[in-house]
This record gives C-alpha cells, sequence and structure tokens, in this order.
C-alpha cells in the first residue's frame, strides 16, 4: 500500500507525468464511462454530412451525418483495449525471453535468437493473408495475440541487447559476488534499469497495434468497425481526399488527434514511471 | 558599394537567365497531359499481353479492326475498311496502307496471328476457322448455328486485333498454329474448344507453355498501329509522340501525350486541381467533386452511368437465404437510398431486387407492360417483417429475430477490403440488418482472398459485396445476364449446379417463368446468342430478368454513376459545351441519346480514344 502511495506521489509532482495520467485517465473513463452515457446511432443522415462543432455534435458529423465524437467515444473501448492487451502481450514475451537471452547466454541464447530471427525475416502480410483464409478474429486477446505475434521479435533483441550490456557492469557483478539470487538481480537490480526503455517500447508498441489493428481488418480477420480510430481516419482521408474537402477537416485531424493526444499521455505518463520505479533516479 | 552593385547585378543577371531558361525549356507543341499506371522500369515492356501489359499507353498505341463503345453498343471501324456477313461467314477488308510504329505493314496475317496466339478469346468458341484470303482481307467462319448479327459484330468488336504482330511474334504463332492443327474437331459442347477443336490436356500444356514462352518476349517498347508511339518511360512520367504514318494522321491534333503516374488518388487529384493534367477519370465524393471545381475554374465534371451496380448477393448454401421469401425480406429490409447517398451519391438506384442487368438498361429491353408484372423491392421493412412473421420468426424483446427454433442468427457480409466504396456501401447494409433485428457482422476481406472464401465449399459469408449486374465489355444483356448466372457472382450466390453427369457444373435451375411455364436458365442462356430475332432476344431477356428479381438473389445497391473531370481551358471539343454554365460545370448524366453517346466516348474505359481519333479533340490555341 506505501509502495502504491510512494507511487502515486512521485507520478503527481513530476508535472509531465500527472497531465500524462490526467490524459490517460480521461480516456479510460472516454472507454468505460463514454458508451453508457452517449449513445451510437451508425444510421446515415447525409443531409447533415459534416457539420461543425455544435452543442449537439460536439466535434461535428462524418460525410455520412454520424456524430464523430460519439463514433470516438465507442470506438475508444475496442481501440484502447487491443492496444492495451497486445503491447502487454508483445512487452511481456519481449521482455521475459531476451532477458533470458541475455543473461543466460549460450545455447538457449542461440536457440531463442534463432526464433527471433526467423519471425524477423517471415513477412506478415502473407501469413495473415493465410490466416484470414482459415479464420477470423471473434474476441480483443485473439486480435491482440495476433497484432503481438510480429512486434515481440525486435523487443526481445532489444532487450536482450540491453541485458547483455547491464550484466557486465559493476553493479551487477557485484551482486554476483555477494550472491544475491537471480531473482533478485533479475527484478531488483535489472529491471529497474530498462523499465523506461521497456515503457516506451509499451507506448510504441500500443500505437503500432492500435494503427495495425486496421490492416488486420481490411485483411478480413476481424470484423469491420467504423468506430476503429484507425479506420476514421481511413475513411476520412477516402471520403475527404486529404485535403479537398475542407468540410471534413473536423472529422479528419478528429482521430488524428485522439491517437496523438493517447500517445501523448502515454509518454507523459511513462516519464513519471521512470522516475517512480528507476530508484537511482530518485537519487 | 561596388561590391553591392556587383553582387546586386550577378542576382538579376541569375533571375534573367532563369526565366529565359525556363521560357526555352517550355515545349510549345500540342501536348495532351493525362494520367494512368504502368508496370515501371525495368518492368515495362513492350508485349500487352505481359504481365502489367503497357498500361495507360495501351489505348495510345494499340487498336483493333473496331472500337465498341462499351456503354452504348456503338461501333466504330478502326482498321476494318469494311465487314460483310454473308451467310456463315464474314468477310472484313482492311485499310491498305496502314503500317505498325516500327514500319511493316499491318496486314491480314497479323489479324490471323492475334487470334491464333491468342485463341482463348470469346469469338474462337463460335468459329470453325480464320482465313487469309489475301493481305487485306480476312474471312470469318462460324460454326452452325452461327450468333445473330449484332452479337457477330460484337464479339468482333470485342478484340484488339493490332497487337500481336507476326513479324515480332512469328515463332510463338507458328508454333500454336502447328498445335491447333494436331487438334481434331468435335461436336461435343462439352469438349468443343476454340475454333470447335477438342483440346487434349497434352495440347492444352504445350499451347499454355507456348504462351508463357510468349509472356516473355517482345520489343522494349509497344509496337502497335495507333496514333501516339511511345518514347520515353519512367516510373513517374511517360511520354508518347503522334505516329506520323498513322492512317487517319490528319485527325490527330496532338504532336504528344504526357502521362503522369501519380501513384495514388490524392496525388491524382492534386494535379487536377493544379491544373497539371487535362483529365481525369472517375466520380469522386460528392463534396470532393464541388470542391475540385470550385477551386479550379477551368474544369468540367461529366456524369455517366457505369454499366455496372454494386449490390450483395445472397448465399444460397447458406440457411436461412436458401428461402426464398426470407431474400426478399431482406431486400426490403434495406433502405437503399441511404446505401446509395453514401456509396455513390450519383448512382442510380433500382426498383427491383436484382434482374441480371444495370437498372438503367431495363426499359431498352423489356416492355413498360412486362415491367409492370415485376415485383418491386423498394424500402419496406413493415413488410419484410410480414414475410418473416408467415416464416415462423418471431421479434424478441432485445428487437431482434428469431427462427422458428428461437435462434437469432448472426450473419456475416463478406466485401473485398480494398474496394472502399463497397465496404461503406456494405457496412451502411451490415447496420440497417442489425438495426432492423438481423444481427449481422462485415468482414472487410483482402481481396486476394475475398473469392475464394466467398465460394469455396459453402462459401465462408451468408452475403457477398460486389459488382452485380454488370454489363462490361458489351451492353446486350445476355452479357450481364451470363456474368451473373455463369460468372463469380453466381459462383457467391452458389447457385444450384449439376454435381455429376454429362451436366456436371452446369446450372440446375429449372424455374417458373412470368407466365408460370418452366424456364431452363441454362438452356435459355446457351440460346440467347443465336437467337436470330429481336423479339426472342427480348422475351428470354425479360424471362431471366423476371426469374431473377422474383427469386431475389441478391440486392443491387445502386448503379454505378462514373464520371471524367476534363479541362475545357486547354482542351477544345468536348460536348455538351453550351450547357456548362446551366450546370455550373457540373453536368449531370445525360438522358438525350446524342449527349449519350458523345459523353460515353469520352470516357477511355468505355470508348478508348475515340475523341482523338475521330478528330474532336485538339489544343486550345
Amino acid at each position: 500500500m506505501r509502495g502504491m502511495i510512494d507511487f502515486f506521489r512521485i507520478i503527481c509532482h513530476n508535472k509531465r507525468s500527472f497531465i500524462g495520467l490526467i490524459i490517460l485517465v480521461i480516456f479510460i473513463l472516454m472507454a468505460t464511462v463514454g458508451p453508457f452515457v452517449f449513445k451510437l446511432n451508425m444510421t446515415v443522415d447525409y443531409n447533415n454530412r459534416y457539420l461543425t462543432p455544435s452543442f449537439e455534435h460536439w466535434l461535428g458529423t462524418d460525410f455520412a451525418g454520424r456524430d464523430t465524437f460519439i463514433q470516438l467515444v465507442h470506438g475508444s473501448k475496442e481501440v484502447l483495449l487491443v492496444g492495451l492487451l497486445a503491447a502487454f502481450f508483445t512487452l511481456f514475451v519481449g521482455a521475459l525471453l531476451g532477458t533470458i537471452s541475455g543473461l543466460v547466454g549460450g545455447r538457449l541464447d542461440a536457440g531463442i535468437m534463432l526464433i527471433t530471427n526467423l519471425f524477423l525475416t517471415i513477412p506478415s502480410f502473407p501469413i495473415l493473408i493465410i490466416m484470414a483464409a482459415i479464420f477470423s478474429i471473434r474476441d480483443p486477446i485473439s486480435f491482440a495475440l495476433v497484432l503481438s505475434a510480429w512486434s515481440w521479435p525486435g523487443l526481445t533483441r532489444a532487450v536482450r541487447s540491453q541485458i547483455i550490456s547491464l550484466k557486465e557492469r559493476d553493479f551487477i557483478v557485484i551482486c554476483k559476488v555477494m550472491g544475491m539470487s537471480k531473482p533478485h538481480i533479475i527484478f531488483k537490480e535489472l529491471m529497474p534499469s530498462i523499465t523506461s526503455f521497456l515503457s516506451i517500447s509499451f507506448i510504441m508498441t500500443m500505437r503500432g497495434a492500435i494503427t495495425g489493428s486496421v490492416g488486420i481488418m481490411m485483411l478480413g480477420l476481424a470484423p469491420y468497425s467504423p468506430t476503429n480510430w484507425g479506420q476514421m481516419l481511413n475513411l476520412a482521408i477516402s471520403q475527404t481526399g486529404g485535403i479537398f474537402n475542407p468540410l471534413g477537416f473536423i472529422y479528419l485531424f478528429s482521430p488524428i488527434l485522439c491517437l496523438a493526444l493517447f500517445q501523448l499521455g502515454s509518454i507523459f505518463f511513462a516519464n513519471g514511471i521512470d522516475e517512480a520505479l528507476n530508484p537511482r533516479l530518485r537519487g | 558599394m561596388r561590391a553591392r552593385k556587383l553582387k546586386l547585378l550577378l542576382l538579376s543577371f541569375v533571375l534573367v537567365a532563369t526565366v529565359v531558361l525556363n521560357g526555352c525549356t517550355e515545349d510549345n507543341t500540342k501536348v495532351f497531359r493525362d494520367l494512368g499506371g504502368w508496370p515501371k522500369p525495368p518492368l515495362f515492356q513492350g508485349n500487352p499481353f505481359a504481365s502489367g501489359g503497357v498500361g495507360q499507353a495501351s489505348q495510345y498505341t494499340f487498336e483493333g479492326l473496331f472500337q465498341i463503345v462499351r456503354s452504348t453498343d456503338k461501333i466504330y471501324k478502326r482498321l476494318a475498311e469494311s465487314v460483310e456477313h454473308k451467310g456463315n461467314e464474314t468477310i472484313i477488308k482492311i485499310r491498305p496502307g496502314v503500317t505498325w510504329q516500327d514500319g511493316k505493314p499491318f496486314t491480314s496475317k497479323d489479324v490471323w496471328s492475334y487470334y491464333m496466339l491468342n485463341n482463348g478469346v470469346e469469338i474462337t468458341k463460335h468459329l470453325t476457322s480464320i482465313e487469309i484470303v489475301d493481305d487485306t482481307t480476312i474471312t470469318f467462319k462460324w460454326q452452325e448455328p452461327s450468333p445473330f448479327t449484332e452479337m457477330k459484330d460484337l464479339f468482333l468488336a470485342q478484340d484488339q486485333q493490332a497487337t500481336i504482330p507476326y513479324h515480332l511474334y512469328g515463332k510463338y504463332i507458328d508454333k500454336v498454329d502447328e498445335l491447333l492443327k494436331q487438334a481434331k474437331k468435335t461436336d461435343d459442347p462439352n469438349k468443343k474448344g476454340p475454333f470447335g477443336l477438342e483440346i487434349t490436356d497434352k495440347l492444352r500444356k504445350d499451347i499454355d507453355k507456348n504462351w508463357q514462352d510468349f509472356l516473355t518476349a517482345g520489343p522494349k517498347m509497344p509496337v502497335g498501329t495507333g496514333p501516339f508511339i511511345v518514347k520515353k518511360v519512367t516510373a513517374s512520367d511517360m511520354i508518347l509522340e503522334k505516329n506520323e504514318n498513322y492512317w487517319k494522321v490528319e485527325n490527330i491534333h496532338f504532336d504528344r501525350i504526357f502521362i503522369k503516374n501519380p501513384g495514388s488518388d490524392s496525388s491524382g487529384l492534386a494535379l487536377l486541381k493544379s491544373g497539371k493534367i487535362d483529365t481525369y477519370p472517375g466520380t469522386p465524393p460528392r463534396d470532393i467533386l464541388e470542391n475540385m471545381l470550385a477551386t479550379n475554374k477551368d474544369l468540367v465534371h461529366y456524369r455517366m452511368f457505369d454499366p455496372a451496380t454494386i449490390g450483395m448477393v445472397f448465399n444460397l448454401d447458406k440457411p436461412p437465404f436458401d428461402n426464398q421469401k426470407f431474400r426478399q425480406a431482406v431486400v426490403y429490409a434495406l433502405d437503399r437510398t441511404k446505401i446509395r447517398e453514401v456509396g455513390n451519391y450519383y448512382g442510380q438506384e433500382a426498383d427491383v431486387s436484382m434482374t441480371g442487368m444495370p437498372q438503367s438498361e431495363l426499359t431498352k429491353w423489356i416492355t413498360p407492360e412486362n415491367r409492370e408484372t415485376m415485383t418491386k423491392f423498394t424500402y419496406n421493412p413493415d413488410k419484410a417483417g410480414e414475410l418473416l412473421t408467415e416464416l415462423g420468426w418471431k421479434k424478441g424483446a432485445d428487437g431482434n429475430w428469431a427462427d422458428p427454433s428461437g435462434t437469432t442468427p448472426n450473419f456475416i457480409i463478406g466485401v473485398s477490403g480494398g474496394w472502399l466504396q463497397a465496404v461503406n456501401s456494405a457496412q451502411i447494409a451490415a447496420e440497417q440488418m442489425t438495426k432492423f433485428g438481423l444481427p449481422t457482422k462485415l468482414l472487410a476481406v483482402d481481396g486476394s482472398v475475398y473469392y475464394n472464401n466467398s465460394t469455396k465449399d459453402k462459401g465462408a459469408y451468408h452475403m457477398s459485396v460486389d459488382w452485380v449486374d454488370v454489363s462490361w465489355g458489351f451492353m446486350f444483356p445476355w452479357n450481364s445476364l451470363r456474368n451473373f448466372y455463369w460468372g463469380g457472382i453466381g459462383n457467391m450466390a452458389h447457385l444450384p449446379k449439376f454435381k455429376d453427369g454429362p451436366d456436371k457444373g452446369k446450372l440446375n435451375m429449372k424455374l417458373p417463368g412470368p407466365d408460370g411455364q418452366v424456364v431452363d436458365i441454362e438452356k435459355t442462356l446457351q440460346s440467347m446468342p443465336y437467337l436470330q430475332k429481336d423479339e426472342e432476344r427480348k422475351d428470354a431477356i425479360f424471362k431471366l430478368a423476371w426469374i431473377t428479381n422474383e427469386n431475389a438473389y441478391g440486392v443491387g445497391f445502386f448503379q454505378n454513376t462514373t464520371g471524367y473531370f476534363e479541362n475545357v481551358k486547354t482542351i477544345k471539343g468536348w460536348p455538351r459545351e453550351d450547357e456548362f454554365e446551366k450546370y455550373d460545370r457540373s453536368l449531370p448524366v445525360p438522358t438525350e441519346p446524342d449527349d449519350i453517346d458523345a459523353v460515353s466516348e469520352i470516357n477511355f474505359g468505355f470508348g478508348g480514344i475515340t475523341y482523338f481519333v475521330e478528330g474532336r479533340l485538339s489544343p486550345r490555341e
């Protein structure tokens, strides 16, 4: 409990991470409470397309006259859940395998690297097409698993490099000489040193997963969702020609803004996480 | 002070020199600026049949004996000087003095070469042989029974016969001629191949290998007989120069064609908006179209019907879509106005389910009296509910329908993901079905697996969105009807077919027609090209259209409206000039026959470069 209080104290004291926290809380509320507050109506209302923001339509309407803000709210649940899960799976597998590989070395390292390199060299697109022909995704967990299937190898290699570099440092050598246990070395000494890297990787993977989910959808692996932020962006570009329909600018920039804000909030928050979890930064 | 003067002088010199040099590079030749795609060098080559072809250069470089305007069936003579139908023979006289772009004469042997090598084209299934009479005369001998005269013309006009010059590809042409001579004539319709020959598996293999070898051969640049010669190709630009030896060179008012490869729709629109190109195909979403016209006052947009409908076919192998009433209920439940508004604002909605022919063609081929006998399937959710209730379905408290066993369905619509116009339409349809109480999800599938998913075994989707009622090629409705019943759309609908026996693979559909008499769909379709009387043809068309509509095998969302932007400041000769002001340069689909012809022909996809060859277009001075 004490640790938790300390964690939030550090987060709140760090201005950037505090702003990040607020942004993330807003997005979490948007994804959890939002859909119950704002009812989605996707019926075409062509005469009211591209309306400017008003009390009735906070971010105006899209190319078919449907409320842009409410679409963003309903899309956020799927986007955040799939993004978070995909980033979690990627981070879990990548960090675990990278740490084991870097720390243990030898044949196990060679074996893990062989599999990692194999995944890095196999192009994902044809595999996803084959998968699309065989089955379709029914839930956010399998959606996230598919998204993370090709993102863990890069992280594994990066974590392995970090661990190899760290394990030769004096403080780790001293730990080993002092006969400290492996779990202690991993979780108390090594992990805090790569937390910031992992946090940023988590955010980047999440961003990649959100935009990548459009690709998965357009391959037919997952049901098409017009409220997915990436899909909204895709539709906005195709319907407005990007820049050829000034009426659609708000519709075009709304998902961009959401993605950017979410990313910004995550990066700011990660900044505080780094400080909270890395004892060396706390002095 | 002196140094400053020197600097000023130098700067002025650089400025003047830049302006002068720029002026020098300004091309004073008469240029038409087009856009399109082609295989990027080093993949670009001159064989139009090789992978990727020659792209946008094709229509400027190659031509046929005729030019058909695909949306009106109007046929212009090109390399053919005259056509004579005599019994079961068609004798074609080739224009004398026509040469290939490398200077060699174009003769009847080149026409024969085209059909020998490209023997899979449709007309060969109706011919016994093609015979060279002399250098400028060639005879097409038809099988008995032979197609009616207009059909013969359409078969001939579909092909671009001046694409396989014998002097360049003789080796492969002689080889295939030798192989075809080994095949025996047959009267068995199941074994009949090109020219009434039975092509054994061994022969087929050898012919295919020869074709593959041919695809890898050919000159670096295309060699056709057309009015322009490809001179330079890069990844982003193509330059063609006027063929001074063209047989109708006096009609060609441009010295050069510049073609840009914009890479994306947005880049293409940017080129159009900034006046860097003279033409742009398609009808973008309404707001983009209006913005383009508002920001570039030199542009005019012409709209024209595409002889194709975007719609959805039901998978008859997946219950409850095997039930006619259920299918009709779904058609009634869809508000096609809303689908059309999003899919193609300028498109045309149908009042029928689908008929196997585009909506715009119904009045041409079906009399008003007969049209009245066809059930109207306009938006009527109450009627849809009634039909479901008749079938024993019940609407639950959650607003969803449940079948007689109490199960609420979860339907899937499949669509090719890369085709956003169809994806948007399909999404609205899924939304409407869900709202009506039939929960439906959309799967936007990669184009490479979509068709296979939709057609294999029982099919992966309950409904597939695609081009239905498609009449590309020519407008005589046999074309669109066979596209549905015999083509890919029919396969997506999983129409009943014989699984074995002598008729294996053929349609097993004998259904009551408008007069209550049973109509064998397969036999009716087979007979259509041979019906010599117009009345017989119209009767067959009506019967098939009526059956297709009543059985509601699918639903046409809207007939597509395509179009063309043209720059009227740089180029003159475009049609309907007197109406630019009236319609504020956004010209609606024409209704007058002359206007329909004129507007159809500006579409390169419909009428090739008819406007160039007929001498209608020229640069503004």
